[in-house]
């Protein structure tokens, strides 16, 4: 099962260029493990999105993919897998 | 090191050209690169020899579309990139790209897997995630996978099957990447590193998806872009290590593979053609023999200067290995001749006598005293060429011939690359972009042929955009794309002329696909072909071949006399004195207004005179002032002078005045002592200034050393060089003089039948309307069109005595016919003749707008008579005039379908058509042929042109330089074409009855007066009259009206008020300055019809 989240906007400590915490509604979570990353990018005709993901583990098991939106400098908390 | 990129020559796939690519490897310091190019290798030579001023080894690859092995659920096809290592792996990849295109339907290329397996010799085959075993592997089904990629692995071996592995930082690439090394692991092969590279930098990905949207014809739009990112780019070898970095033997496999390529194309390397000899006979001793036959049928003495000319030419060609050449040329000419087409060979070779006594050539090269060298000597770097100019009309059938005699294997024709323009950029854009179609058409079509580079410019400049309604971010995307398009190939079409003429490696060195006339092409185009060193025959179709050779039938039709064009005398009086006279409308080369003037102070009574005609209407003789001394002198007024004595061998026949490149050749040779080769290599490169020193230095030294006096040397050498630059090639000249002459010859004895071949095929100038203008003035009546007499053609029909010729308008030219309605007019009348309308509409497949085109302009005119019944159609007088033909025409129901005829009977036949009027014949005429038939359409203004006191075209030529004038006639032609200053001119030509007059339109008055000049049939122009050039009288427009709003207002007795005031009219005059802050936007872009 996966959950969504309307793209809400995070704050995220780095170390050493990986995301090592993020902090979504008030609370931090530390960053375990990094599982995976990708980029998309596109749609010029339209919004042209330009995103970094990086699926990450945080402590206590859960999964969550974040990404960087490199448009706008920001990032987001898209999706947690249960 | 990327075994995997694509260039444009990926019709609309690959974003970047092979030149890009090789400069963007060299930049990113790679050893290597290859290209490979979907199912093509169109971009081979540009590309070897783009790695070889980089620095960076080609490697020469293709991906081809493989067939899916079955037609089940999701079977697509899907690549195979292949690389050649060597000679005979190139070869299997030219043989399966033709086989891929020569055995599926054009446009549609693809191989089966097995074609590849039995042609893998020396190639490296790498199956990526796309190929067909890829995709079932990452799939999941990696056993499937590998069973599939079994025959691979058999016929490439372990040494030469890798499976290639791409990692583009999707979610997916970590696993795919997994599954890839698996099936590398199951077929025990080495996978390597590849990345799908199809644009350079990460920027340019939007590109790709235009690309790809257009080529697919579906909306840019996320479901139809098939990249998640930009990574698919040109990665630098630290980018692709980093992806890599746990595994780095897929990186090094890649450097390995490129260390194993040995293959080199060879570029420059001439490879002859194959000509087969019989047994124990060179190519140079059968050429030798059957130069010797020519001499005796072209009924030459064998003299000394003969003997040491063709000793001279031969030796040369042996020297150069080019006697297979000429012989494959010879044999070509003489097939063409076989059958029954008019070949003509023109440029440079018609200097060589080898080319005349081969019947390559009808000049002879000895009597008009020709260079040979200018055409072939061992110091040029280009490959000589010959040019063949064949009936246009038969062009096609001169293909097929050339193609199928000369061998599958060995001869092919040149291919072309189309590229993108900003009209078609913007169009295919647009239509991706999904913005609405009439505004894309007016972005579109507001442009000449400019470069999609200058679109941006455009849109300030062009006032006709800016009311265009759509929002300026959305422009900008479409500029965006449509800019970057500038130069990429759109399709590969037929080069209109060129033919490669090579041995049997042709096809192991070019692979060749089928034109969309089905003729066998090479992946290649004329610069390619050169840099393969192929040599190249052009064969040219020109109208006026097919012009005289209609003549030539007509007149063996009506009179049942045989002419032969290559046994009339050459110094016929009849056509000299019609040359003097400069009536030349239509004749080739000749008949222009320019021509004309300069015939007329010419006044050639030689053949030799047209030569130096021919190459004296050149705009450099013109703008360089050679003419005036020239005249004077040949007139008498000037003494001919020369400034060393020894010069007056090579320039007597022009009275001292450089005229000819052969004449500079052989300046150079008497007073600087150099031979012809040497001399030829300084004259093509006078244009270099800094080469131009050394070369005066040398040549002054070398004639001061030969006793010539230093001042002569300095002078003659400052001849030369102003001269060397505008002279012309007079062998091209003496080629191009054979048809001037045939054709005025033919003019001055059957003018009928000349202008008959004139009309039908149109080879001029001048419009159909002219030329009837023409046969009008010679007193040759013009036969109406006619349903029952008139052919395809413009044909010759004998008028009663004294024979005497009249012209019959063509079926060709009725607006909106096709030739299948043609043929089926012809074939029923062939039955039996057309008894009216009705039989028409019956018995033939002409559409009915067809047949009331045909009626209005009076095709039936000459049906009268009582009309018998026929079938169901009931009796019924037949129609007398027009107008009743145009009713039947229109009324005449449903004949076709065998219902019965609904006419309405009661009406029809007692009502009263009345005649047309003398301008509705002439408005229906122009209507459906486009020609004022019966009279010049400027009649009818005449009374207009009374009342505005307008110049008549025949009348400018007294006018002064710089007077007002205001002159009117019908449009004739218009022209934007490309002016070195950037600012668009409109040439217009008018035509008012008493001659053609050419008005120019500058920028500063184009927004008050270009919709007239582009829109009005007829017109007033108000301007200046300026001189230009030889025949210079041009009308610089300051006003312009429509006549035909001038006629009504005239009609209503405003027409001074339809003029405006005189204070306007005489307000400060156009000029011809450019507008300030001109862009050059149309430098360099050809003309394009207003």
């Amino acid at each position: 099962m996966t959950k969504r989240f309307g793209d809400d906007e995070i704050r995220v400590e780095r170390d050493g260029g990986l995301p090592s915490a993020f902090e979504w509604r008030g609370r931090r979570y530390e960053i375990r493990d990094v599982i995976g990353r990708w980029r998309i990018e596109g749609r010029w005709w339209a919004d042209g999105r330009d995103r970094d993901y990086w699926r990450v583990e945080a402590r206590g098991g859960a999964v969550w993919d974040l990404y960087f939106d490199r448009q706008h400098d920001r990032w987001h908390l898209e999706r947690l897998w249960d | 090191m990327h075994l995997d990129a694509r260039s444009f020559f990926s019709l609309k796939d690959g974003a970047c050209s092979p030149e890009q690519l090789a400069h963007r490897a060299a930049e990113l310091g790679m050893p290597a690169v290859a290209m490979t190019d979907r199912d093509g290798l169109y971009g081979a030579a540009r590309f070897v020899a783009a790695c070889g001023s980089e620095g960076v080894r080609p490697i020469l690859g293709a991906s081809l579309t493989v067939r899916a092995p079955s037609s089940g659920e999701g079977a697509h096809d899907a690549p195979v990139v292949l690389l050649a290592l060597d000679d005979a792996g190139y070869a299997n990849l030219c043989r399966l790209t033709t086989d891929a295109h020569l055995l599926g339907e054009r446009g549609d290329p693809w191989v089966a897997a097995e074609q590849i397996c039995a042609h893998a010799g020396g190639l490296v085959a790498l199956l990526g995630p796309r190929s067909h075993p890829g995709r079932l592997a990452t799939g999941g089904r990696v056993d499937a996978a590998a069973r599939l990629a079994g025959p691979f692995r058999e016929a490439f071996g372990a040494d030469r099957l890798r499976v290639a592995v791409e990692h583009r930082l999707e979610a997916r690439s970590d696993a795919e990447v997994r599954t890839m090394l698996r099936l590398a692991d199951r077929l025990e092969v080495p996978a390597v590193a590849t990345n799908g590279v199809r644009y350079l930098v990460p920027q340019d990905a939007f590109l790709a998806d235009a690309l790809e949207c257009m080529r697919r014809i579906v909306p840019i739009a996320s479901n139809h872009v098939t990249r998640a990112n930009a990574e698919g780019w040109l990665k630098p070898p630290a980018a692709m290590r980093a992806l890599f970095a746990e595994r780095p033997g897929l990186c090094d496999e890649s450097l390995r593979l490129a260390e194993r390529v040995t293959f080199d194309l060879g570029l420059r390397r001439i490879h002859f053609p194959d000509f087969p000899t019989p047994a124990g006979r060179s190519a140079d001793a059968l050429l030798a023999e059957r130069c010797w036959r020519g001499v005796d049928d072209r009924g030459m003495r064998e003299t000394p200067a003969l003997r040491d000319r063709l000793h001279l030419e031969l030796s040369m060609i042996r020297r150069m290995g080019y006697a297979a050449y000429f012989l494959t040329v010879a044999e070509i000419c003489a097939d063409i001749r076989a059958m029954g087409i008019f070949a003509a060979c023109r440029g440079s070779a018609a200097g060589s006598l080898v080319c005349y006594l081969t019947g390559i050539s009808d000049v002879d090269a000895l009597r008009h005293d020709l260079v040979f060298e200018r055409f072939l000597n061992p110091m040029r770097d280009e490959l000589p060429d010959i040019d063949v100019d064949v009936e246009s009309a038969r062009r096609e059938d001169v293909y097929d011939m050339v193609l199928s005699r000369h061998g599958e294997e060995r001869a092919a024709c040149v291919a072309m690359i189309d590229t993108y323009r900003a009209r078609a950029a913007v169009r295919e854009v647009g239509k991706a972009l999904g913005l609405p179609e009439v505004e894309v058409g007016v972005i579109a079509t507001a442009f000449p042929h400019i470069s999609a580079r200058h679109l941006r410019a455009g849109l300030d400049r062009l006032p006709e955009l800016h009311g265009i309604n759509l929002p300026l971010s959305q422009l900008e995307l479409l500029f965006r794309v449509a800019e970057r398009l500038d130069g990429f190939p759109r399709h590969i079409a037929l080069h209109p002329c060129g033919i490669v003429l090579a041995g049997h490696d042709l096809v192991r060195r070019v692979p060749l696909e089928r034109s969309a006339n089905g003729h066998r092409m090479a992946q290649a185009d004329k610069d390619d072909v050169e840099l393969l060193g192929y040599l190249k025959l052009d064969i040219l179709g020109v109208r006026m071949l097919s012009s005289m050779r209609h003549a030539i039938d007509e007149i063996a039709r009506t009179t049942g006399e045989k002419v032969d064009l290559e046994r009339i005398p050459l110094d016929d009086g009849p056509t000299f004195e019609l040359i003097r006279d400069s009536d030349t409308l239509g004749c080739f080369q000749i008949e222009s207004p320019g021509q004309r003037e300069l015939l007329q102070k010419l006044q050639p009574t030689r053949w030799e005179d047209l030569i130096v005609d021919i190459s004296l209407f050149r705009p450099g003789p013109v703008k360089s002032d050679m003419i005036r001394p020239y005249l004077a002198r040949r007139g008498g007024r000037e003494i001919p002078t020369y400034i060393h004595p020894d010069l007056r061998p090579a320039l007597r026949e022009t009275f001292g005045v450089i005229v000819y490149h052969e004449q500079v050749l052989r300046t150079l040779a008497a007073v600087g002592g150099y031979d012809l080769t040497t001399a030829d290599h300084i004259r093509r490169n006078l244009h270099d200034e800094e080469q131009l020193p050394a070369f005066r230095t040398t040549f002054v030294e070398r004639a001061v050393g030969r006793g010539v006096d230093r001042d002569a040397a300095e002078r003659t050498w400052d001849a030369v060089a102003q001269f060397a630059s505008f002279g012309f090639c007079k062998a091209h000249a003496a080629a191009f003089a054979v048809p001037t002459y045939r054709s005025a010859w033919l003019k001055a004895h059957h003018p009928a039948h000349f202008l008959a071949g004139i009309l039908t095929h149109d080879p001029g100038m001048y419009p159909r309307r002219l030329l009837l203008d023409d046969a009008r003035r010679h007193g040759i009546p013009i036969l109406p069109l006619d349903v029952n007499r008139s052919e395809p053609e413009y044909v010759v029909e004998e008028i009663g005595p004294p024979r005497g010729y009249g012209i019959r308008l063509a079926l060709q030219d009725v607006h909106g016919i096709s030739d299948a309605e043609i043929r089926s007019l012809l074939s029923a009348r062939a039955d039996r003749p057309f008894r009216d309308v009705g039989d028409v509409l019956r018995r033939t497949i002409v559409a009915r707008p067809v047949v009331e085109a045909l009626a209005h302009a009076g095709a039936f005119d000459a049906l009268t008579g009582p009309r018998v019944g026929s079938g169901r159609a009931s009796p019924r007088p037949a129609r007398t005039n027009r107008r009743g033909h145009l009713y039947d025409a229109i009324t005449t129901e449903a004949a076709r379908e065998g219902d019965q005829l609904v006419l309405t009977e009661a009406l029809a036949p007692s009502h009263r058509f009345a005649e047309y009027t003398d301008a509705e014949v002439v408005r229906a005429e122009l209507q459906v042929l486009g020609l004022d038939v019966t009279r010049h359409l400027v009649s009818f203004y005449e009374p207009l042109l009374r009342d505005l006191g307008v110049t008549r075209a025949k009348d400018l030529p007294t006018r002064r330089q710089d007077e007002w004038v205001l002159v009117a006639g019908v449009k004739i032609a218009s022209q934007t074409p490309a002016v070195r200053s950037g600012q668009r001119i409109i040439f217009v030509s008018l035509d008012d009855a008493t001659g053609p007059i050419e008005v120019t339109v500058f920028e500063s008055v184009q927004p008050r007066v270009a919709r007239t000049v582009f829109h009005a049939y007829a017109m007033a122009v108000w301007g200046q009259l300026r001189r230009t050039g030889v025949r210079g009288v041009s009308i610089i427009a300051h006003d312009v009206w429509d006549l035909t709003a001038l006629h009504r207002a005239r009609g209503e007795g405003r027409l001074h008020e339809a003029m405006g005031t005189p204070q306007e009219r005489r307000a400060p005059p156009a000029g011809g300055q450019p507008a300030t802050g001109v862009g050059r936007l149309w430098h360099a872009s050809p003309g394009s019809a207003g």
